[in-house]
């Protein structure tokens, strides 16, 4: 199998930042693997998520390289990375109140989507859009067509995000912290539907995410980073049978119910959720 | 699944029912403004376009017998130093200055509003070089650069709007372009953005719609202000020309019997007064409507 996603000595600064976001960030994703980014807050994680699509904010310096299935996405034009988004190039982002339009109903965004992209005409394209909110789980699908990303909870909003960010079959799916804006019962669905869905489509999916828990039910490989960096990289079962680096350790050990008893790892008053 | 949404939804509305009264006053009165406001510009509008079918021909027939009659039974609002009926006059004023500042302000959103799309998600220098020139026109007084603008193609209706209109583009770019800033950092947007959306598809679909709130506001605002800025060139005589009435034109030739036929202006004035205070109210209340923070938090 050949390499999907390389990235190789990736460096980004941001405008007026001082020192770099992230440095030397380098790895590899196979076609048809999941692999997990994980590490804390400002670890740079969502920097790597943005960079492989090409978002980054004008102004921000980038150095070394991202190359998805042969293209080159550092430093590419927008005519180049357009035709790649959305229908090779795919992403789901972490708050799913805000990543939809509040001036359309979910139904015509999703028909606008597949419109665009693969030239379906006004009927087919509605015929596939109810397709997809029956196979994310709405109960009567077509009836949800016309309702507004308010009417909605965030769960289904999410899987909303998720019809978007699947249906014109795109062979990577980024997904920046999906169900972290979500409660706990209603994670455990999306990550259920998201598992599944990826297996069918034979997608590629970047997980990238805070949460080990999410990691040891999604993926096969994982890449943890600490400040910009990447301390570890290895199959879930090694990073959580045998982590090398310390702070893999810490990570795994902030886990609920991981813990050894009386071992300190957390401040008695420390968050309890 | 749904368990949880449910849950969710209404604990979002058992914290929306606990919303202190004091707020929840605020927002009738808000609300009073936006239903009062309306009721102004109905009622002018039903006097602008009723009354002149009632007695067609009526606002430019003289009758001397009648000239400077007071307010009666005969006509409600007096008649002026020709004998025309002024209810009538003020109602095919209406019509007048009506379509002029409506005009002005749709002529002015187009092209502001594209304006403030633009400047909001070009590049610097482009944004820059767009809102520098409206800066400029900005930096003229609105009725001098009006005043400029009908000297250079004489007046006239259709110069008029245009006039009012020029005036009126860099404020509703301006507008247009801070609503759409904020919007464009939304996440919605970069979603979009992700997708392999085009900009012109991100500029009307995704940012334009969401933007709007404030546009409207300012819009019906401005409709109003034009009401008065038609008045003053028209009562300068750079407006619309006799014998069409329009309301400043109206206070501008009644202005000689102010001593003595004090309805002669106090109609027109009055007039504009209405129009000018329901568009205002509507822009208040649609400001509050339109922002539901404003509307529960209050200041």
């Amino acid at each position: 199998m050949s390499e999907l996603l390389t990235i190789d000595g990736l460096r980004v600064r941001y405008a007026g930042s001082e020192r770099d976001s992230i440095s030397d960030v380098g790895f590899g994703l196979q076609a048809g693997e999941v692999v997990g980014v994980v590490g804390e807050s400002g670890s740079g994680k969502t920097t790597v998520g943005l960079a492989s699509l090409g978002l980054l904010p004008a102004g921000a310096t980038v150095g070394g390289s991202i190359r998805f299935d042969g293209t080159e996405i550092v430093g590419a034009k927008e005519s180049t990375l357009r035709p790649l988004r959305g229908r090779s190039l795919s992403t789901i982002v972490q708050n799913p109140a805000t990543a939809l339009n509040p001036a359309f109903s979910i139904g015509s965004q999703l028909t606008a989507l597949l419109r665009t992209h693969r030239r379906l005409s006004k009927a087919e394209a509605h015929r596939e859009a109810v397709q997809w909110l029956d196979k994310v789980g709405f109960l009567d699908p077509e009836s949800r067509m016309q309702a507004y990303p308010h009417q909605l909870s965030g769960g289904m909003n999410q899987r909303v995000v998720i019809a978007m960010a699947l249906s014109l079959s795109p062979r990577l799916v980024i997904a920046d912290e999906p169900t972290s804006a979500l409660d706990v019962t209603v994670q455990a669905a999306i990550l259920t539907l998201l598992r599944s869905l990826i297996q069918d489509s034979g997608s590629s999916m970047l997980m990238i995410t805070h949460d080990l828990g999410v990691v040891a039910q999604m993926c096969s490989r994982v890449v943890v980073m600490n400040a910009g960096r990447i301390v570890e990289t290895g199959t879930v079962r090694e990073i959580f049978t045998t982590p090398r680096d310390p702070y893999t350790r810490n990570l795994l050990d902030s886990l609920p119910g991981r813990h050894r008893r009386g071992a300190a790892v957390m401040p008695e008053n420390g968050v309890t959720a | 699944m749904t368990d949880g949404t449910m849950n969710a939804n209404e604990a979002v509305q058992a914290a929306a029912s606990a919303t202190p009264s004091r707020n929840r006053r605020r927002g009738l009165a808000r609300r009073g403004e936006l239903v009062a406001g309306a009721v102004l510009i109905l009622v002018v509008l039903l006097i602008a376009v009723i009354v002149p079918l009632l007695e067609p021909g009526a606002a430019t027939r003289i009758d001397p017998s009648k000239a400077l009659a007071a307010p009666g039974p005969g006509s409600l609002l007096g008649a002026d130093q020709l004998g025309r009926d002024l209810l009538v006059r003020v109602a095919v004023g209406y019509r007048i200055s009506l379509s002029i500042s409506l005009g002005a302000v749709v002529f002015a959103v187009i092209v502001g509003g594209v304006l403030g799309l633009i400047a909001a998600t070009a590049p610097r220098g482009v944004d820059g070089l767009i809102m520098r020139i409206l800066d400029v026109i900005m930096s003229f007084p609105a009725l001098l650069l009006a005043i400029v603008v009908v000297a250079l193609f004489g007046p006239g209706v259709v110069v008029l709007l245009f006039a009012i209109g020029i005036v009126y583009v860099p404020i509703i770019a301006r507008v247009m372009r801070a609503a759409a800033l904020e919007t464009a950092h939304l996440a919605y947007v970069e979603s979009a953005r992700a997708r392999g959306a085009g900009r012109l598809r991100i500029l009307f679909r995704h940012i334009a719609p969401n933007s709007l709130g404030p546009l409207i506001v300012q819009s019906s605002i401005l409709v109003g202000l034009g009401v008065i800025l038609e008045a003053g060139l028209s009562f300068v005589g750079l407006g619309v020309q006799p014998p069409t009435p329009s309301l400043g034109l109206l206070l501008s030739s009644g202005r000689d019997y102010m001593s003595t036929s004090p309805w002669v202006v106090a109609d027109p004035a009055v007039a504009i007064f209405i129009a000018v205070l329901g568009f205002t109210l509507i822009g208040d209340g649609l400001q509050a409507w339109l922002d539901p923070q404003k509307r529960t938090i209050g200041r």
